[in-house]
């Protein structure tokens, strides 16, 4: 608790607060428009953080971060376009809302519900994480592999349509995880006698293009195919009042929980937590309110909201505590750290608790933050949803190329964010997701150098993998979890079939 | 959508092979424990083995995947262009002239034909970016024989 006021304190400090609150806020921006990311949103941001001090650069991403899952839920209601995948649910009743006149009251639930969920997740966040973080101390090679194992197995269940193209996307990435100097041997793998790529591809300009540059293509292919005229926007700004929200706090609640749980669980992102949130909610309603969801129910936005911000704090237990990445967007935020000189792992809890607690106290704040923004805000950010597209498109790619540069201060960065941004566009049309390429080359060498650093402690035996508990256990669960996608399509279709 | 991804199983599997073949002149391991060419090699084999799956694979999905027509997909291909060239003449000439001529070509490209709009919004983002990331945030800039 003394850690956790020493660490408000120290988000108060002028120069912390001003950048969070510049993070929320570009946060939401980004988050409105139709077509940003909330993973766009901070890989572009990253490199803005470069000149600052650690922590100071975290919070702004983690405010952009928090910002813009909830900007996210202002074009779903406004323009039944969720502006991440992640609000889609929001759209289903939020959309309804607007039709209805009640655009303002759709607006100020989506950001009480925000901050509900977030508080929850950060709340559980304080609990948890201290607790993992002192089991997996006692972590060495083996386990760590299990880990590693693990994160790279949630490839298959975050693969979007196609399960096989995923794994695909994800082999390339570990291919290309292993150019550059051996971890073990330092013998220079698949690197043509390059000095630049002696110590591999570095992910954040391939995470830069993408996520972003291939999304600026698409942009541009949007914009030149059918002119698709904008959406007029008719919206009143009246508040929902205090009566409507006390049927709401329930629905909150267990959404934010539900929202934490999903977000912990590797591979299942804000998304995934917005629809069982939703469904679950509806489960919960009584009958005759059940037939009106998706026709306006307040319950369902709040729902789906609380969820998907419930997620964010869920994401970085495993993030914090184990270094591993759960989704695109951690996978980024790990990389910020990495930068800044943080190695996230159960050590981070002992040598730097300080830091640890700065960030949890910084978190709490950014929600709070972004409820004071999203009531008081609503006017301005309809204004957003009408920023051109035909010249956001081109923001997008000189803030790339500014990102990309200022990692190294080379132009070799440069061309790789190029190449992956054209490659990033061909995977989107193609049905390839980029997650999992990102994931495979920050776990890639983590998972081999592991491997083989525990084969050194067994003597070549494999043994040693089957016969430490918390190994096998992760090595089966990362079985489990490769395979149960597979097996969930399989019954599905058997079903299709029987029908 | 079948006939791109036997097209595009078929190069990944080139590729694995390639990359199976160029793992054999790593050196071997001295002794019991893998050495440089055991992942390479095994992610390799696992590539294959997926790339084979989705030659195999049928996969219905609409027509086709490019929604541009003939005129306006050389546009795109004109925009691809000028952000590789983009990126080609950074270094040359400098950072903040090069923007300004990009954003006015894609700018132009998707359909904004008032020359104001062109000339101010692209020389605004370019001076504001760098002044942003220079003089506020420290970050550099690569400046060329233009600035």
């Amino acid at each position: 608790m003394d850690l956790l006021f020493q660490g408000l304190l120290n988000v108060f400090e002028p120069q912390v607060i001003i950048l969070l609150i510049a993070g929320v806020m570009v946060g939401i921006i980004i988050g409105a428009l139709p077509g940003l990311t909330a993973t766009m949103g901070v890989a572009l941001f990253l490199p803005v953080t470069f000149g600052m001090e650690a922590i100071t650069g975290i919070l702004l991403l983690i405010g952009v971060y928090f910002g813009s899952i909830y900007g996210g839920s202002i074009a779903a209601i406004l323009l039944n376009t969720p502006g991440t995948p992640a609000s889609a649910a929001t759209a289903l009743d939020g959309h309804q809302l607007t039709i209805q006149g009640k655009a303002g009251k759709a607006l100020g639930i989506a950001a009480i519900a925000s901050a509900v969920g977030g508080l929850i997740s950060i709340i559980l966040l304080i609990l948890i994480a201290p607790q993992l973080a002192e089991v997996a101390l006692n972590f060495s090679a083996p386990e760590m592999f299990g880990l590693a194992l693990f994160g790279l197995s949630i490839i298959s269940s975050i693969s979007g349509g196609s399960v096989i193209k995923g794994l695909i996307a994800g082999m390339v990435g570990l291919v290309i995880s292993t150019i550059g100097m051996d971890p073990m041997t330092s013998y220079p793998r698949f690197t043509f006698d390059q000095l630049s790529l002696l110590n591999g591809f570095s992910f954040i300009p391939v995470m830069i293009g993408l996520f972003a540059v291939s999304e600026a293509f698409v942009m541009m292919e949007e914009e030149m195919g059918e002119g698709q005229s904008m959406k007029k926007i008719v919206a009143s700004y009246v508040l929902p009042k205090w009566k409507e929200l006390k049927l709401l706090w329930v629905s909150m609640f267990r959404s934010g929980f539900i929202g934490t749980f999903i977000g912990i669980i590797p591979g299942a992102g804000a998304d995934i937590a917005a629809f069982v949130a939703y469904n679950e909610a509806q489960r919960f309603a009584k009958k005759e309110e059940k037939e009106l969801f998706g026709k306006g129910n307040p319950k369902g936005v709040a729902s789906a909201e609380a969820a998907n911000n419930g997620v964010t704090g869920g994401a970085m237990v495993p993030l914090l505590t184990l270094g591993i990445p759960g989704d695109a967007v951690a996978a980024v935020l790990l990389g910020a750290l990495v930068v800044q000189g943080i190695q996230p792992g159960p050590q981070l809890f002992t040598t730097s608790a300080d830091l640890v607690y700065t960030l949890f106290a910084g978190m709490i704040v950014a929600n709070i933050l972004m409820l004071v923004f999203g009531l008081s805000g609503i006017r301005l950010f309809t204004k957003i949803l009408k920023v051109p597209r035909n010249i956001l498109a081109g923001i997008i790619v000189v803030l790339s190329v500014v990102g990309a540069y200022a990692i190294g201060n080379n132009f070799f960065d440069v061309f790789t964010m190029l190449g992956a941004g054209i490659i990033g566009y061909f995977m989107k049309k193609f049905g390839f997701p980029a997650s999992p390429v990102v994931l495979a080359l920050i776990l890639g060498p983590m998972a081999e150098s592991e491997m083989r650093r525990a084969l050194v402690m067994s003597e070549g035996s494999y043994d040693i993998f089957l016969t430490r508990p918390i190994s096998l256990v992760l090595i089966v669960l990362s079985v489990l979890s490769l395979l149960l996608p597979l097996l969930l399509n399989k019954l599905k279709q058997r079903k299709a079939v029987e029908k | 959508m079948t006939l791109a991804n036997r097209v595009i199983g078929s190069v990944l599997l080139l590729f694995s092979v390639l990359v199976w073949v160029m793992s054999n002149t790593f050196p071997e391991s001295t002794g019991p424990v893998p050495g440089a060419d055991f992942f390479p090699k095994l992610t390799a084999v696992l590539l294959g083995a997926l790339s084979i799956l989705l030659v195999l694979r049928k996969e219905e999905g609409e027509g086709s995947v490019f929604s541009l027509s003939r005129k306006k997909s050389w546009s795109f291909v004109a925009g691809f262009g000028a952000m590789i060239l983009y990126v080609l003449l950074i270094e040359p000439i400098g950072f903040s002239t090069t923007t300004i001529l990009f954003l006015f070509a894609w700018m132009w490209l998707m359909g904004i034909r008032k020359w104001v709009t062109l000339i101010v919004a692209s020389i605004l983002i370019s001076i504001g970016v760098t002044f942003v990331f220079e003089l506020l945030l420290n970050v550099p800039i690569p400046h060329g024989i233009l600035y």
